[in-house]
């Protein structure tokens, strides 16, 4: 096996189709500028300035020397929206990151080695996957508080099983192949296998499913901060902020509107994104769901 | 059927026992000390002791939880902390306006989403197709919340055709909420349609259909669409447990009295007892929603009463010998 060359990684025809997908490569441009934006924050604009509360300034329009105008507390919302960007974005990837570990860790050991563990892991499941994440959080913050942490687990949890249902799934899949057999004829170990052979086969499934999940985690993250269960004040999120401005839609719009907009072309790229990883990575795919 | 249906039924208790366990163990996690939030500042650490001694605060977690569930199968969820008067009394002015609002939008959401998303099977790359798919791609991209307060913006202080909050104007104030709501849930069943029907449309028996001159009509929803509805009575359970999410931002948008703003008020009042209640009925209400789906199911498609009449259950990825 060592000799033989590699010729055609899958994973670089899946770059060169993916190339090719004009929406999908402007997407991984606006993700790459956003996320450069939030760990570079402290370089565009002192964090100060968005905490810092002017009085003659409240719910200022945007103007020259505002961009983004005032909240009504008076504090720059351009400053806000650049530094609200590293929670939100956090909401997104750490969590993406964090169910994606539990989920392959979890999905791969149940479907590889089945029996009473994964049946009992997919009852479990089966009930959790019942309760409306929304009131999960709800009783998670009601239990631990509010704050980034409980948030991330509280996003975590509800996207779990579902997760780990695509992975066990796509693990099952691959069990029955004939090479994995073969290895297990050889006698290679159990570790082995699917850290070699199971892990990398699925790895474009997890991949395309964790793109999507990023969206869906930035959204939920933002609903959650909405309702009040997220950082403390004044601490600025995306969705604390345009939870905010909703209070003050009678005077004007420009507080929602402008966090609306970050929120709203982050998931849009990154769902843009997840389709074009799912066409290069598996073109049977293209088109369906 | 009838066994099905029996099956399915005990099937909800032990769940629910569970769901309103890890709630139960969840909100009691909870450093709210009841006896000082009632008592104020003033009050001695004895007194404090003694009251939530009364609450039963200090049994230990089986116990309470016990006690709980008991009071609850007798339509006691407990007092609220801050009212002072019986959880279910909130609960009950409450739910209505929930299930209200959550209806009239799923009913908005799916014959929007799925009349669309026939259309844009049937006439798959026409001009109406894409514009239904950029539409449900920018939909799911915005959180409801946002797209509300635009539309409040829009509808409510510019147009002034809307109250932009509170449901004191009767059938009125509905409008916007539920629309909204309906809007952005569409997309979920716009896309699964779509996907369903073009699935189903590319079986043999639409094509023996065709060739055998039934009208076109009659092929798409008699035919087509009646195969593809069953996957989409599944989708709807599920969409509904997202939608919930939607209706509790709603609820707070619009300052709606629902249980969402029951519970987000409860919440930052550190009212314990309301919160676990709220979620109890709305993870209960839900459970009964995805048993309704289930049923449903069972009378669409007799494979599943099949399924279920046979004394063995069969499992559906069968795996061959690949456990040590």
């Amino acid at each position: 096996m060592k000799g033989v060359k590699r010729i055609n990684n899958p994973y670089s025809e899946a770059w060169h189709r993916l190339k090719k997908n004009k929406p999908a490569m402007l997407s991984l441009v606006v993700v790459i500028l956003l996320i450069l934006m939030a760990l570079l924050a402290n370089v565009i604009v002192d964090y100060d300035v968005a905490i810092t509360q002017n009085a003659s300034l409240q719910l200022a329009r945007p103007s020259a020397a505002h961009w983004f105008g005032c909240d009504s507390m008076g504090r720059d919302l351009f400053a806000r929206i650049v530094h609200g960007s590293r929670i939100s974005l956090l909401l997104g990837f750490g969590t993406t990151l964090l169910t994606t570990i539990v989920a392959v860790t979890l999905g791969t050991s149940a479907a590889y080695f089945g029996g009473k563990f994964d049946n009992l892991l997919m009852r479990a499941f089966d009930i959790l996957i019942s309760i409306p994440s929304v009131l999960l959080a709800l009783a998670i913050s009601a239990g631990f508080g509010n704050g980034v942490p409980q948030l991330i687990c509280a996003i975590a949890i509800g996207q779990l099983a579902s997760f780990t249902r695509v992975v066990r799934s796509a693990v099952l899949n691959l069990v029955d192949q004939d090479y994995i057999e073969a290895e297990r004829a050889l006698g290679l170990g159990n570790a082995r296998i699917i850290f070699t052979h199971i892990i990398p086969n699925a790895l474009g499934t997890i991949l395309v499913q964790a793109t999507m999940q990023v969206a869906r985690n930035i959204l939920m993250g933002a609903l959650l901060s909405f309702l009040g269960l997220g950082a403390p004040i004044p601490t600025p999120e995306w969705g604390e902020i345009a939870s905010e401005g909703i209070n003050y839609l009678r005077y004007t719009g420009h507080i929602v509107i402008f966090p609306t907009i970050f929120i709203s072309i982050t998931a849009l790229s990154i769902n843009l994104l997840g389709d074009g990883l799912r066409d290069a990575l598996d073109p049977r795919l293209k088109g369906k769901v | 059927m009838i066994k099905f249906v029996i099956k399915r039924l005990l099937t909800i208790i032990p769940m629910m026992l569970v769901i309103i366990f890890i709630v139960f163990a969840l909100v009691s996690m909870s450093d709210v000390n009841p006896g000082r939030l009632k008592l104020g500042p003033e009050a001695t650490e004895e007194q404090v002791y003694e009251l939530n001694e009364s609450y039963g605060l200090y049994d230990p977690l089986p116990v309470r939880y016990g006690r709980y569930v008991w009071n609850m199968f007798h339509g006691d969820f407990g007092e609220s902390y801050y009212y002072n008067e019986p959880v279910m009394n909130s609960i009950a002015a409450r739910w209505p306006n929930t299930i209200r609002l959550t209806l009239l939008s799923l009913g908005i959401a799916m014959v929007i989403g799925i009349s669309l998303g026939v259309l844009s099977a049937v006439k798959q790359y026409s001009v109406l197709d894409r514009i239904a798919s950029i539409a449900s791609m920018l939909l799911s991209a915005i959180p409801t919340f946002c797209m509300a307060a635009v539309l409040v913006l829009l509808f409510s202080y510019k147009l002034n055709l809307v109250p932009a909050s509170g449901i004191t104007m009767g059938a009125k104030s509905w409008i916007l909420p539920a629309v909204t709501l309906g809007i952005s849930y569409s997309a979920q069943f716009l896309r699964f349609t779509r996907s369903t029907m073009l699935d189903t449309t590319r079986q043999d028996y639409i094509r023996t259909a065709r060739a055998k001159g039934v009208a076109e009509r009659t092929t798409v929803w008699r035919h087509a669409f009646r195969n593809a509805l069953l996957p989409l009575i599944t989708i709807s359970g599920t969409t509904l447990g997202t939608l919930l999410g939607g209706a509790v931002a709603m609820e707070k948008v619009f300052v709606i009295p629902g249980l969402g703003t029951l519970v987000v008020d409860a919440l930052s009042r550190n009212d314990v007892p309301l919160v676990l209640g709220a979620i109890s009925v709305m993870a209960f209400a839900f459970m009964i929603i995805m048993l309704v789906v289930d049923l449903l199911y069972a009378a669409v498609d007799p494979r599943i009463r099949a399924k279920y009449s046979s004394s063995k259950r069969r499992r559906l990825p069968q795996k061959g010998g690949h456990s040590e």
